[in-house]
């Protein structure tokens, strides 16, 4: 930690005035984010009014696998099924824990019959790799990954490239050239809405993204830096290892320390119950994915309870009057509440908050991923509520603060999840776009 | 080629208290406390050194600075401060007079110097140094640094520096108060600042000290009034006259160093009404007209009759809670004041109002948790600079929703000085 001290401000290659900021700099986890650039406000509008370009997610991978045991191999570890992905096609692939508890997920896409490379679920493939006898060569590599998002994002996209990209369909992937250099554009995003990535080797990554952000200077796109970036995440619907949960990827022995060193542990719920931090698909709504056509580590656990699931995942709004009182605590004698950070609170990266949720006296669920959303003008975070609990319109409490500090009882109502239903992106027919 | 307001009025990049490592190492509540309770080590080394040497390094200064040299001895450190012929300030920093001949420069006025020194007559030479300063600043600061150094420090005056040894290297201690507490800025080759900085992070842990965090970093400034270059006033150096001096400062800055951006409700069409006097920031007293400098018959004239001086101003609490509480009504909320302070490196500037007039400005708004207050500093016309005047602040954009906020006058510093207490052998502790 001392490290950080001593460092002069780093710059991505990406921008000049970069910062490292609000983040643990950690083994496996980038260390360099852009914080923040034309604010937390223009930024938190832009994939809903016009579009951001987003870089935070650049060098951390991907992971390729290539080989004849490829395929077997990550189908032994992720809940998907394996049975239709053809190449130049993706998934949301995770992986589970003998106990069910995801220990990691991200984006896997098949690049052959023998090559897939993935996107931010490692190091965990690595280790289930380790002493085992399956044919697959695993490389790190170094790439660039930028994310467009919001409904300009492919004006802006065919802009840059010149061409249409109008047959790339919803979790599908292809090359395409921006400025005579080979980019890998894929349809995925955090948003929740239209939106995109850009992949190539990093060398070339200042160069496309200057090129892209320039293209979209007409459709009204933002640099997203990541004090921004994972309010995407809440209003959108995607529960996240390192933002509204941790990964289970360690053992017991192990995980305590681990979490303590990496995350940011945070919320009313006792720091040292890691359970109330961990999910397992069932209950962050991945239910759905859960496909039991092949072995994998955690099926038997989540046979039994996708058969006789007990939580689910909901879209928590909070009261504001609850929420406003919690800075006027600031202006009174004694202990002020837990600070209320925007546009996510606490505003650190990577985290691992719980809060109790409660009703009638009884705790019900665990809230995490606390976001002020400018756009809905409201406090949202994500619970994971019991069955009984989860209907719409169900009024329960969320004790806002830290443990052995004093707590906030703020009222909350469970609304609709994802939260931001407009222009879905597994939805939108590009074909029929203006 | 006058700089428009306007074009001031832009959103830097990234935050620029970045440059005193992460935002919060405990906490900013906790961290904000330690320099009344214990004490904190704050990392200060991204400011400039620039050592000068010679027979004329005095005159020099002497031509270009506000204060008296008639005694500056050898191990003493000053407060200089460079004003342009209006009686504005352009920079100001420490100067060590670190032998009979040689001084160090502490901050952006090195570049201001010089340029000075270039331009003129002067047997002297000037260079840049890289060295750490690293302020430990509180109560417990003297027993911290004491056991670092494995030595007494009790001989050190205020504002002199001492040499001691810090694990295993040789370092300055100055000793000065940037807390408005009893504080030493420990300063040394930028090659040694890890290895001191861990001596002192371990000496301190029995006294309960505490890093000091980006997010917390500045609190102490606004409780204790040490007004600061862009958070409360910009450099006097836009003016057309100066277009040579700025395009050699700039270039010479890192890009993150030269953010001049200003928010807030105050409007003027010129940069200039940014600028600052010596004497609106609290200075007056070390403007001495024992020599001649630049600005003199300006200052001479103000200080006998000050248009305006230094307050702080204490923030309403149910008018500010209101501005959070616009965040969830519908329509553009009011300007978000963040939790302590600015952090994207703004120089805010509100207008102050009495029955419906501009008094004065107020900047480096801040939240301090030891007094439970928003507070900000202010210069105001000194008629309505009288402790329990009651004022109204206006926050928010021109154009856009503004939120008056009741505020009431109060001294500046707000918080008791207490730097200059004896710490001399059978004193304190």
């Amino acid at each position: 930690m001392t490290d950080a001290i001593f460092r002069a401000p780093l710059a991505t290659p990406f921008y000049n005035d970069h910062v490292l900021y609000h983040v643990t700099p950690t083994v496996g986890m980038p260390p360099i984010r852009a914080w923040a650039f034309g604010g937390w406000k223009a930024e938190s509008m832009s994939w809903k009014t016009g579009c951001y370009i987003h870089a935070g997610l650049s060098s951390t991978g991907p992971l390729s696998m290539k080989g004849p045991d490829a395929e077997k191999f990550l189908e032994s570890l992720c809940i998907n099924s394996f049975k239709r992905f053809p190449i130049g096609t993706m998934k949301h692939a995770v992986m589970c824990t003998e106990q069910g508890l995801i220990a990691a997920h991200g984006i896997v896409e098949r690049k052959a019959e023998d090559h897939f490379e993935l996107f931010a679920s490692f190091p965990w493939p690595l280790v289930k790799l380790e002493g085992t006898s399956y044919k697959v060569e695993a490389k790190m590599r170094d790439d660039y990954l930028f994310q467009i998002a919001g409904p300009n994002s492919l004006k802006t996209l065919e802009k840059v490239t010149g061409e249409s990209l109008r047959d790339i369909r919803f979790l599908r992937f292809r090359d395409s050239k921006i400025e005579g250099t080979k980019v890998e554009v894929g349809r995925i995003g955090m948003t929740g809405n239209l939106a995109y990535e850009l992949h190539g080797p990093i060398e070339e990554g200042p160069k496309i993204y200057d090129a892209v952000f320039r293209a979209g200077q007409e459709f009204g796109m933002e640099r997203l830096g990541w004090g921004t970036y994972l309010v995407n995440h809440v209003e959108g619907g995607f529960p996240q290892v390192t933002w509204t949960f941790i990964p289970a990827a360690m053992p017991d022995d192990l995980a305590a320390p681990y979490i303590r060193h990496t995350f940011k542990v945070s919320g009313s719920v006792d720091p040292n119950d890691l359970r109330a931090r961990y999910r397992t698909p069932v209950e962050v709504g991945w239910h759905h994915m859960c496909k039991f056509d092949h072995d994998f580590i955690g099926r038997a656990a989540l046979e039994a309870e996708v058969a006789n699931p007990k939580r689910t995942v909901v879209t928590l709004r909070w009261n504001p009057d609850d929420v406003i009182d919690t800075w006027a605590s600031l202006f009174r004698p004694g202990e002020p509440y837990k600070t209320f950070d925007l546009p996510y609170a606490p505003n650190v990266w990577p985290q691992a908050h719980a809060d109790h949720i409660v009703k009638d006296g009884r705790r019900i669920g665990i809230s995490s991923g606390t976001i002020y959303s400018y756009y809905f003008r409201e406090v949202l975070s994500m619970g994971c509520i019991d069955l009984d609990a989860s209907r719409i319109g169900t009024e329960v409490v969320v004790q806002w603060g830290d443990f052995g500090g004093r707590i906030k009882d703020v009222g909350a109502t469970v609304e609709r999840f994802p939260y931001l239903t407009e222009g879905r992106n597994s939805n939108v027919d590009v074909t029929q776009l203006g | 080629m006058t700089v428009r307001s306007e074009q001031l009025r832009k959103t830097p990049e990234g935050y620029f208290t970045v440059r005193w490592g992460l935002p919060e190492y405990t906490d900013w509540i906790d961290e904000s406390l330690s320099w009344k309770e214990t004490c904190y080590i704050g990392d200060w080394s991204f400011l400039w050194e620039r050592r000068f040497r010679g027979p004329d390094v005095l005159k020099l200064f002497s031509d270009v600075s506000v204060n008296s040299f008639a005694k500056f001895a050898v191990g003493q450190a000053k407060h200089v401060i460079h004003c342009n012929e209006d009686g504005k300030v352009i920079h100001e920093g420490i100067l060590s007079r670190l032998g009979e001949d040689e001084f160090m420069l502490f901050g952006r006025g090195g570049f201001w110097v010089d340029y000075k020194l270039r331009h003129g007559r002067y047997h002297a030479v000037s260079e840049v140094d890289d060295w750490f300063n690293f302020q430990v600043s509180g109560p417990s600061a003297l027993q911290v640094v004491e056991k670092a150094a494995s030595e007494s420090v009790r001989g050190i005056a205020f504002m002199h520096s001492g040499k001691i040894r810090i694990a295993g290297h040789e370092v300055w201690a100055l000793r000065q108060g940037m807390a408005g507490e009893l504080g030493y800025e420990l300063q040394g080759p930028a090659a040694h600042a890890r290895e001191v900085y861990d001596a002192v992070v371990a000496a301190g842990q029995e006294f309960g000290i505490r890093r000091l965090g980006g997010r917390a970093v500045f609190i102490n400034h606004l409780e204790a009034c040490f007004p600061t270059i862009v958070t409360d006033y910009l450099p006097a150096i836009f003016g057309e006259d100066m277009a040579e001096y700025f395009a050699e400062f700039k270039a010479a800055m890192p890009a993150y160093a030269v953010t001049f951006n200003v928010a807030g409700s105050f409007e003027a069409d010129d940069v200039s009404a940014w600028y600052r006097s010596p004497v609106e920031l609290g200075w007056a007293k070390n403007v001495k007209f024992d020599h001649d400098f630049i600005g003199r018959s300006v200052l001479e004239a103000e200080v006998a009759n000050p248009r305006r001086v230094m307050r702080t101003l204490v923030w309403d609490a149910d008018d500010v809670v209101d501005v959070y509480a616009s965040l969830f009504r519908q329509g553009t909320p009011y300007h978000y004041m963040d939790i302590p302070r600015d952090q994207r490196g703004f120089m805010y500037a509100d207008k102050v109002l009495k029955n419906g007039r501009i008094v004065g400005v107020a900047t480096s708004r801040g939240y301090s948790y030891w007094f439970r207050q928003m507070l900000s500093l202010c210069v105001i016309e000194p008629q309505c600079a009288e402790p329990g005047t009651e004022v109204t602040v206006v926050w928010g954009e021109p154009g856009k929703p503004q939120k008056e906020i009741r505020a009431k006058v109060a001294p500046a510093p707000y918080k008791k000085d207490n730097r200059r207490s004896d710490v001399r052998p059978g004193t304190l502790v």
